[in-house]
């Protein structure tokens, strides 16, 4: 069979430079049909004369445990606060990208992993049902009759970004923080999108998400009373992040999918595709429904090596609380 | 009653298989350097998925038996689709099932509103009640139908034989049906147990916090989310061996067999369909 099928391939399609292939290693909700993958497949076969190619799973336990031998030319989608084991591993290379004037409320700078887009932790809640949202995180603490969804520390990203968030605003007393807020919490969840199925169901009063969540409801439903609370004490930054693989049989494509990242090509795709903001596009190219969105005043942000330091305490403060 | 063959056989897989579970968990102790090698938290899970399991097994199974005895018994339209939609709460999505759960029992659903409207205290599914209650969900529809065809497994002959010989219910039910169910129900609480185990996302959902978390969660923080790939060779062990049972389960199963053989009675009555031809009172 092979004999006969390649060379009626190849007659199929001489012209076009098939064989030149960059193979993407990215989560499930990259490729889902709204999820982003899509138009970055159109937007840089466009431009790269090859064919992008998608593997979709998990992307980071997949490469290295894969390591030297991987298929994968280009990772996409890893999350910040997860980086200090993908560095440590030795797998990729460097992304030579200026990171000196991105659109992020923080510096960047990595020389290894890109940021792609951007959000803050937030807890999103329904104005309708809940009239008097706490404005603070100290309020939130104190609150009477508020119901909330969390997701999981130990398996969703969203939810180590919230152990991380309540230790950065309460360090040593985080422990407290959590034991006032473990009466509220209604369920914990696996990951964001039973959560936020659970919130939007009407069973609790408050979900964790991001400061962008909002926009979804707003663009995408005309529906804007899901709010996110702004507070005070500072939000938790979280960037989606990209990667070059250092071992890659196509070091060129891969340099040029890394070049391509930043260009407003790209970064325009993000807002509305991934409802995050973008990690490089002057806020006056964003839509209006992101720049309309209320954004907190301060940002908090642990570097890699103090959120790999603090997850295994502070997880065991957050399980204390609840048991 | 020739029913010393099944009941050996019956056991006799049931303890193998208990036997490769509890050893699982023996060997994870072991790999992980005995049980000081598991945090206090590990332990808990440990506990928490056993325990929800043995339980979610139990009425799982006993809540079958009345289910299936009806199914065995009566005919009716739709009977045959009923059956066949006793297959779908295993097949649906975990997300789907947990949210039509909630539809009914969460703290907005149809239950409260009624017991709201009546004046009745609400109910809260978020807890181990809420875990067991969904796992009861997933897993009594196919005790159901594996229980029935431990039933459907009794030949007709034998019910006939007993009706001719006025046997009450009591009677049935002690010589035909219970030796049966003794051989059908430690396979079918076995492979609810092992269903359990290996459940993840609806309790902890369910569960309202991190109390409801199961080693499987414990693999999926080691290995999809913590990249320690040293730390979860024991819980994947103890994984794989758990779902490898109840992978192979279902087809090696054998369903007593010595209490099938009904083709040996030769009465004179003109013999009609299996199952169909019970008696009416029956």
């Amino acid at each position: 069979m092979k004999f006969v099928l390649i060379p009626a391939l190849l007659l199929a399609t001489p012209a076009l430079a098939q064989d030149r292939v960059l193979t993407v290693y990215a989560g499930d909700s990259v490729t889902s049909e709204w999820g982003p993958g899509p138009a970055i497949e159109q937007g840089f076969e466009a431009i790269c004369d090859c064919d992008l190619q998608f593997v979709t799973g998990d992307v980071l336990p997949r490469v290295m445990m894969e390591g030297e031998g991987t298929q994968a030319d280009i990772v996409f989608g890893l999350n910040t606060d997860m980086t200090a084991r993908a560095r440590a591993s030795g797998l990729f290379a460097p992304h030579g990208q200026d990171t000196s004037d991105l659109s992020l409320p923080i510096a960047w700078e990595d020389d290894i992993f890109l940021p792609y887009n951007w959000g803050e932790t937030a807890f999103v809640y329904d104005s309708t049902r809940l009239e008097n949202p706490p404005a603070s995180f100290a309020e939130l603490l104190e609150a009477e009759d508020i119901s909330i969804v969390i997701q999981d520390p130990r398996s969703s990203v969203s939810g180590l970004a919230m152990l991380l968030w309540v230790k950065s605003v309460y360090g040593d007393q985080a422990g407290e923080a959590w034991a006032k807020l473990a009466p509220k919490v209604l369920t914990v969840t696996r990951g964001w999108s039973e959560a936020y199925g659970l919130f939007t169901d009407g069973e609790a009063d408050m979900v964790l998400s991001y400061t962008t969540s909002p926009a979804y409801h707003i663009a995408a439903e005309e529906d804007d009373t899901k709010v996110a609370a702004i507070f005070p004490e500072g939000h938790y930054f979280m960037a989606e992040l990209v990667a070059q693989v250092a071992g890659t049989d196509q070091p060129e494509l891969a340099q040029q999918f890394m070049d391509w990242v930043l260009t407003p090509d790209f970064q325009a795709t993000i807002p509305l595709a991934n409802w995050s903001l973008p990690a490089k596009l002057p806020e006056a190219d964003w839509p209006q429904v992101m720049r309309d969105l209320p954004r907190p005043a301060k940002t908090l942000f642990l570097s890699e090596d103090e959120a790999e330091a603090l997850r295994a305490p502070a997880l065991d403060e957050w399980q204390r609380a609840f048991r | 009653m020739a029913t010393g063959l099944p009941l050996s056989i019956g056991h006799a897989i049931a303890g193998a298989l208990a036997a490769l579970i509890l050893g699982t968990l023996a060997a994870v102790a072991w790999v992980a350097g005995g049980l000081s090698g598991l945090t206090e938290w590990d332990l808990r899970a440990v506990w928490f998925t056993l325990w929800q399991a043995a339980l979610s097994a139990t009425l799982s199974a006993a809540l079958a038996v009345p289910v299936a005895r009806a199914l065995a018994r009566r005919r009716f339209r739709g009977r045959g689709l009923l059956i066949t939609l006793l297959g779908a709460p295993f097949i649906l999505p975990v997300i789907a099932a947990v949210l039509g759960l909630i539809a009914i029992f969460g703290r907005n659903g149809a239950l409260n509103g009624a017991l709201e409207a009546v004046g009745l205290p609400t109910i809260g599914i978020y807890g181990w009640q809420g875990v067991i209650l969904a796992h009861v969900f997933f897993n009594l529809p196919l005790s159901v139908r594996l229980i029935l065809q431990g039933w459907q497994g009794v030949p007709a002959e034998r019910f006939r034989l007993a009706a001719s010989l006025d046997f009450a219910p009591r009677d049935i039910a002690r010589h035909l049906e219970r030796p049966m169910l003794r051989g059908v129900l430690p396979g079918v609480w076995l492979a609810v147990f092992l269903v359990c185990l290996t459940s993840f996302t609806v309790a902890l959902a369910l569960g309202g916090g991190p109390r409801a978390t199961t080693v499987e969660l414990a693999i999926y923080q080691a290995f999809r989310f913590d990249f320690d790939l040293g730390r979860p060779r024991p819980w994947g062990w103890c994984r794989s061996r758990s779902a490898s049972g109840r992978r192979c389960w279902p087809g090696r199963w054998p369903f007593p067999q010595a209490l099938a053989p009904g083709w040996t009675l030769r009465a004179g009555r003109p013999r009609r369909g299996a199952g169909g031809g019970w008696p009416m009172w029956w």
